[in-house]
């Protein structure tokens, strides 16, 4: 008997909706065949059988299915489904719900560990009422925006948050950036350089790449799965260039400045979408001195920078010359990083950007 | 190059028409970065009714490759 979860699609929500199922009760599923089709606020998923045997749906079409809850079964005959699926839903440590809080629980994308802290032999609709409270999201706001509500709140909810900026000079990175364009024929800017920058820096500094999971248990990622954010007046997307910490910096431009386009255009897929390992906002409007970006759980870590500002600096001679910067900005998870190694990793970002070696 | 070519990429990159060549590209033009290019991507399928694929739009980094790019269409 194996349980159909719905995985975590990408970071940038916490649930996704039912479309379809390929398949009907009693059926025979393969192994890696596609069973139902999710839809998140930002892409739709195929959901691929991970088990041989006969299906058994839990989740109904148009339910918000919480990542990580079970949407069904997959039986290992026929015999087993005839024995156990007319069963009322139980959870794994031993309590039960009752169809209708389950469908209330999905619906708010309330998870088994949220309805077992409960600490009831019978979870019932009043139960996961309470839960719900004030759900994020009022009336009037998009199925796009509810979920990054849903994600914003999670953050603040569990996530003990510290933050510094740092300063960072970026005139000799714009004219190394303008150089390597001209070889390479890429657009490559400092958001290229950053991803291509931090996706380096795994090995040194292991805790802010990864996954904080209950328990306080941390799989750190050594891939450099960067997000980017992308707000060009259609949403905010948050799309994965994928291990990055492997590709060169014309090819971090590239997918990039493909990612632009998608984000413009509202064609991002599933696999642009899926979880990363440290995400990185960017806010280059004018004048922007610096954003203090949500950490996106379960990640450990959102850094950010501002626009790109001009002041006054001193040179070697003593004499007044224009300087041009960014503030960058470092949010972290206290419970998993201190304010020292913090510091330190801004440093690390800060000498790949002024001493650029492209 | 394409008069309304030349009037576009002067257009977008406030630049003056006659300073633009074939070669033309990020590494000569300071305000060709990754928010502009996009404009120019947005602007030259609205002027010469064209789709660039995601693919095709990392590529046209110079006037020349858009100018070949424009005379599959």
């Amino acid at each position: 008997m194996q349980p159909i979860v719905v995985p975590t699609i990408n970071n940038n929500d916490t649930e996704a909706k039912l479309v379809a199922w390929s398949k009907t009760d009693g059926d025979l599923v393969r192994r890696g065949e596609t069973i139902a089709i999710l839809e998140t606020t930002k892409a739709s998923f195929e959901l691929a059988a991970e088990a041989e045997g006969v299906l058994q749906t839990a989740a109904k079409i148009g339910d918000h299915c919480a990542f990580g809850s079970s949407i069904g079964t997959i039986f290992a005959d026929a015999a087993e489904r005839a024995t156990v699926a007319t069963a009322v839903p139980q959870a794994a440590d031993g309590f039960v719900v009752t169809e209708p809080a389950r469908a209330l629980a999905l619906k708010h994308g309330i998870t088994d560990a949220q309805l077992a802290a409960l600490g009831r032999r019978i979870v019932k609709t009043r139960d996961v009422e309470a839960l719900v409270g004030d759900p994020a999201g009022g009336a009037g706001l998009s199925e796009a925006q509810r979920g990054i509500a849903r994600v914003v709140s999670r953050s603040h909810a569990e996530i003990p948050v510290s933050f510094l900026v740092k300063r960072i000079a970026v005139d000799a990175a714009l004219a190394a950036l303008a150089e390597f364009s001209r070889e390479a024929k890429v657009v490559a800017g400092l958001p290229d350089l950053l991803v291509w920058s931090i996706a380096r820096l795994p090995a040194q500094f292991p805790f802010f790449f990864g996954e904080l999971r209950d328990g306080l248990e941390f799989r750190a990622s050594s891939a450099g799965h960067i997000g980017v954010t992308f707000d060009l007046g259609g949403g905010l997307f948050i799309p994965v260039i994928r291990d990055a910490a492997q590709k060169s910096l014309a090819q971090v431009a590239r997918d990039l400045m493909s990612f632009r386009m998608k984000a413009l255009r509202k064609t991002f897929k599933a696999e642009d979408l899926a979880a990363g390992d440290l995400s990185i906002s960017l806010n280059f409007d004018a004048d922007t001195v610096f954003v203090q970006p949500i950490i996106l759980p379960p990640q450990t870590c959102m850094v950010s920078v501002g626009a790109v500002l001009t002041e006054l600096a001193l040179d070697a001679d003593g004499r007044p010359v224009p300087r041009r910067y960014l503030n960058l900005g470092v949010a972290f998870d206290h419970r998993v990083i201190n304010g020292g190694d913090a510091n330190a990793f801004a440093t690390a970002i800060k000498r790949a950007i002024e001493e650029p070696k492209l | 190059m394409d008069t309304r070519l030349r009037q576009l990429l002067a257009r977008v990159f406030k630049v003056a028409p006659e300073s633009l060549t074939p070669d033309s590209g990020p590494h000569t033009i300071p305000a060709w970065d990754s928010a502009a290019h996009m404009n120019l991507i947005i602007e030259l399928e609205k002027e010469f009714s064209v789709q660039f694929s995601d693919d095709e739009v990392v590529d046209l980094v110079s006037i020349e490759a858009i100018a070949q790019r424009l005379a599959k269409s």
